[in-house]
């Protein structure tokens, strides 16, 4: 996916982006830590464009996150759960 | 507004977002101009009509592109990364385990690629001692009969490899080298990361 359609698709989900432009130095630091690739392709309709994606470090990097999160998110609704039954 | 207008309106937001960028020390600012460059010319491309202004206060003013390239940048170097380069190049003269636990740190990190773990895995097991037990396999018998670390005397008696002389001095600098080039690639790595 290049920048634009990442940036149009987190915005179409709610995701927390207020700002398209701040999507690029997040960018920027997992290309730095080889997280994501990029490659610039030439297009039919225009100027060249970047393609991100992800890489293998990348994916175990973003299964590990997932784990944390789900344990955090569910200690969390028990915790939110807990006090709405107080 | 005309094209040319725009495009001066847009290369002027990005020379204001460059100037923040390197006044905040970002390293990556190269890049994420090259992004936001990318995304204006695609938007205005996409939808000629569209106000570039309005694009330019969409995608974020200089300061919050400033602030994003700020979120999750380490504050410092992490102390275990460090040891765990340290203990890779000198922990084999701790019996060899040193050199274990350096390279289980390096594997625990995420500071490090694949890649460049296992170039730590295999360049050079046991760090700078390989080069020492080199030397001290290839030398002759008068330097074989006893070793001593830390004035403690560790071997009684060994059995020489038949070397010549410049091929074990040339292996000898090779594994040094290879050990050194092994500390360096990890180092620059951790700089890399810990710098914004």
């Amino acid at each position: 996916m290049y920048g634009v359609e990442i940036s149009d698709s987190l915005m179409s989900v709610g995701a927390v982006f207020d700002r398209p432009g701040t999507l690029y130095p997040l960018l920027a630091r997992l290309q730095r830590e080889r997280l994501v690739t990029s490659e610039l392709r030439p297009s039919s309709k225009g100027a060249a464009r970047r393609y991100y994606k992800i890489t293998q470090d990348g994916l175990i990097s973003l299964q590990a996150f997932v784990a944390r999160w789900r344990l955090f998110r569910d200690a969390i609704d028990s915790v939110l759960g807990e006090e709405t039954d107080e | 507004m005309s094209d040319a207008n725009s495009t001066n309106v847009i290369a002027d937001y990005l020379r204001q977002v460059d100037r923040a960028l390197d006044a905040a020390g970002v390293r990556d600012r190269a890049s994420i101009v090259e992004g936001l460059r990318e995304h204006a010319e695609l938007e205005m491309s996409a939808d000629e009509t569209s106000n570039v202004q309005s694009l330019i206060d969409r995608l974020g003013r200089p300061d919050e592109i400033v602030a994003a390239a700020a979120v999750g940048a380490p504050d410092g170097a992490p102390v275990r990364d460090w040891w765990a380069v340290v203990l890779l190049f000198l922990g084999g003269f701790a019996l060899g385990v040193g050199w274990i636990i350096g390279l289980a740190l390096v594997w625990m990190s995420h500071t490090w690629s694949r890649g460049q773990k296992i170039l730590a895995t295999v360049v050079v097991p046991g760090g700078l001692s390989a080069t020492w037990w080199w030397f001290l396999a290839t030398a002759g018998p008068s330097g074989c009969t006893a070793a001593y670390l830390h004035g403690t005397r560790v071997l009684g008696h060994c059995t020489s490899l038949p070397v010549a002389e410049p091929l074990r001095i040339a292996i000898g600098v090779v594994l040094m080298l290879a050990s050194l080039l092994t500390a360096f690639v990890l180092s620059r790595q951790i700089l890399r990361l810990r710098m914004p």
